[in-house]
């Protein structure tokens, strides 16, 4: 009896390390394909002055008094596609405007703190409705110029409907404030508003656009060498379809640049080579850049922002492994980021993923 | 009077004898069934991957090529002439050892445009991949698929036909002969594959090179009708793309000058990202990998080797990584027939390989 119960604990024994071996294996499997935090659970390190606006997973929230807060969820477009909310600019009325991509198109929405859309500004196909701009598919990298009423944006018009070649132009449309609408709109579903430059044709075209208060425009425009690498370019134009001068080189391969709200400063992303980028900074004086001061290196930082005060910059990248196994993008913060000793970039965030090609937004406001 | 020990030694010995003997029998018994119980619960959690392995891993190219006289006449206008070497065998190196390998990478739409779905398509991917594991450095060279050469299963053609003629071996055999190049092992991938392999990794993060736009991306995957398009488009700079945006960025071309070959860029790039990726997996990742992309995946690497790779990946640093596109002057386009075509400068081109594939 005494044997067989021994036998039997041993059966039992021998099960049960084989169902451990089993999980001691699966244990050590890595799932880097988790799910990241919902940012309204993140505890994040510091709060930063002001509201700062970013994307996750296609939804929008604010990061205001250290804790973020849901602004706009996607929604599903008439074939059941994910719509998503990205690049949120702040206007001086409190509301936003924002970019709503769909599976084949964009538009640019007007929308309030909650996440309540006020007018829709662009039309993807070509309606009729007077107050809304005709864009072509893609319409992207929203900016409102100085003078407060003047939009500025990439957009893929105009095009061929039966030709390959799909190159952003940047252009400028004048809208006016309360519940935006767009002047100078014609039906014949061609922009009329201000064309400022012509793209190199095969390239993607130009983006970026950071309109001057002196007048005259910076952007980033894509072109191909001769060693047939492509590359991104700092380009300023005077006037609209004016001559553009180079401001970067082929070789700097810079993008993502945003213009300190001083104008003196442009904080840009540069690749200069593989898969890795660096964050750097370089001075303005209306029309040359000063030699760029590269602030971080080897990371794929992303999305560059400057504070209101443009001491500071944003920007999105993972932390360095072994620290962040997933790659997924967080919000750090850079102080002095405009002088020559500035500081150590800290992470405001740790288990994000927030959306890399969604520039940050930060406003003074609070409310 | 008798000593009593050596009696009692006697007993001793006796009695422990055979109980020591039958000790040891039950010990190792206990040890052998302990150690099978382990075998078989890890062997219930590798399942998958050696069902995969047997479906997928160590395959032969599984062709017989035809004669390979015919291929040293490159029958099109204007090409330099081809490399009249005789076909080198391939599986030599064996992957992950310090011996350096020659890999050729083949990825293919996998839908029913080109007829049935019998597994004949042709390779919009053709990469050749020379690692080093001692000096830790590999070099990728893109072979264009509009590249037209002679093929080893008869006539001349663009080189994505090789695999639809003639399946893997075909395509090492095309490469072999044309590239001069010995390749030690292949391996192929359908596009769904790597969107799902991809997507079991948790995405891959790259730097876009530029606003990849492309109003007449193929819908072949997301529509009925696999001759639908729709459009697509990635924003430049670092991001993380899942297994369908990342496909939608090294599958489109329209939108691009550079054509193909920009498409070959972006293809290398993602493959650095998934290498990149695959320094986050452990040994026991494979099962879910190995579900993921089973029959869409097949190599002649063994099963054992293929756990060699996953480290061997994570260690070489991408500064050492070179990455070759066969652009002009290497090639130029043409038009033979009714098709699009580009004529190797096979002068240029052997020199690039030579430098960077060396037969030993």
């Amino acid at each position: 009896m005494k044997k067989k119960i021994a036998i039997i604990s041993l059966l039992v024994l021998m099960a049960g390390f084989g169902f451990g071996v089993n999980r001691y294996i699966a244990a050590q499997k890595r799932d880097p394909a988790a799910p990241p935090t919902n940012p309204t659970q993140e505890v994040p390190a510091f709060s930063l002055p002001g509201t700062i606006y970013v994307a996750q997973q296609g939804q929008l929230y604010s990061f205001r008094a250290g804790h973020f807060g849901q602004i706009a969820e996607p929604t599903k477009d008439f074939d059941g596609e994910p719509i998503d909310w990205q690049d949120p600019v702040p206007l001086p009325n409190g509301t936003l405007i924002v970019v709503k991509r769909g599976f084949e198109y964009s538009d640019f929405y007007n929308i309030d703190q909650t996440g309540k859309v006020l007018s829709q500004m662009t039309q993807n196909y070509r309606g009729n409705d007077p107050n809304t701009i005709r864009s072509d598919h893609w319409v992207y990298w929203p900016i409102l110029a100085p003078d407060g009423v003047t939009l500025y944006y990439s957009v893929d018009s105009p095009k061929d409907g039966y030709t390959y070649e799909v190159d952003f132009n940047v252009w400028s449309t004048v809208i006016t404030g309360g519940p935006i609408t767009v002047q100078n709109s014609t039906p014949n579903g061609v922009i009329r508003g201000t064309r400022w430059t012509i793209p190199n044709y095969y390239t993607g075209g130009d983006t970026d656009p950071m309109p001057l208060r002196a007048g005259g425009l910076l952007y980033v425009e894509y072109a191909i060498g001769g060693d047939g690498k492509v590359f991104a370019q700092l380009g300023l134009v005077a006037s609209p379809l004016g001559r553009t001068k180079a401001l970067t080189t082929p070789d700097q391969n810079c993008n993502a640049a945003v213009l300190s709200p001083d104008q003196t400063h442009v904080a840009m992303i540069c690749t200069a080579d593989h898969q890795t980028t660096q964050l750097e900074v370089a001075t303005f004086d209306g029309t040359t850049l000063g030699t760029p001061s590269v602030l971080v290196s080897g990371c794929l930082c992303a999305s560059p922002q400057w504070s209101p005060d443009g001491q500071s910059l944003i920007y999105l990248a993972p932390p360095a492994p072994p620290n962040d196994a997933l790659g997924h993008f967080q919000l750090w913060w850079l102080d002095k980021a405009a002088a020559l000793t500035h500081a150590a970039p800290k992470q405001v965030t740790a288990t994000l993923d927030l959306d890399a090609t969604s520039v940050p937004a930060w406003t003074a406001r609070t409310s | 009077m008798s000593d009593p020990a050596p009696q009692r030694r006697q007993r001793r010995s006796r009695s422990q004898g055979p109980s020591l003997a039958k000790r040891i029998g039950v010990g190792l018994l206990i040890v052998g069934g302990f150690a099978a119980s382990g075998g078989i619960g890890a062997g219930i959690y590798f399942l998958p991957a050696i069902k995969t392995a047997f479906n997928s891993l160590g395959q032969n190219a599984g062709y017989a090529p035809t004669s390979t006289a015919d291929v040293s006449a490159v029958a099109s206008p204007g090409a330099t002439p081809a490399p009249t070497a005789r076909p080198f065998p391939s599986g030599g190196a064996v992957v992950g050892a310090d011996q350096p390998f020659t890999m050729l990478l083949l990825g293919s739409d996998n839908d029913t445009k080109f007829g049935p779905s019998t597994g004949a398509v042709l390779t919009q991917s053709m990469i050749l991949a020379r690692v080093d594991p001692a000096a830790k450095t590999v070099v990728m060279l893109s072979i264009p698929r509009d590249l037209y050469v002679p093929l080893s299963s008869g006539g001349t053609d663009k080189i994505d036909k090789a695999y639809l003629h003639g399946g893997a071996q075909a395509a090492i055999d095309t490469v072999q002969n044309n590239f001069r190049v010995r390749i030690d092992h292949w391996a192929w991938i359908g596009l769904e594959g790597l969107i799902k392999l991809i997507d079991q990794v948790g995405g891959i993060d790259i730097v876009a090179t530029n606003p990849v736009i492309d109003d007449y991306y193929p819908a072949d995957l997301t529509a009925a009708n696999p001759f639908n398009f729709h459009r697509v488009f990635t924003v430049p700079g670092p991001q993380h793309l899942d297994g369908m945006l990342a496909m939608e960025y090294v599958r489109s071309r329209h939108g691009d000058l550079r054509g193909d070959f920009g498409r070959s860029a972006r293809q290398q790039q993602v493959l650095l990202a998934l290498r990149a990726k695959s320094k986050l997996l452990s040994f026991a990742n494979l099962p879910d990998i190995a579900a993921t992309i089973d029959s869409e995946f097949k190599t002649d690497v063994a099963l054992t080797s293929v756990t060699n790779l996953l480290p061997l990946a994570g260690s070489i640093p991408l500064s050492s990584v070179t990455q070759v596109v066969l652009g002009p002057p290497y090639t130029s386009s043409e038009v033979i027939g009714s098709q699009d075509v580009l004529i190797p400068n096979w002068n240029l081109i052997r020199g690039v390989v030579s430098q960077y594939f060396p037969i030993s």
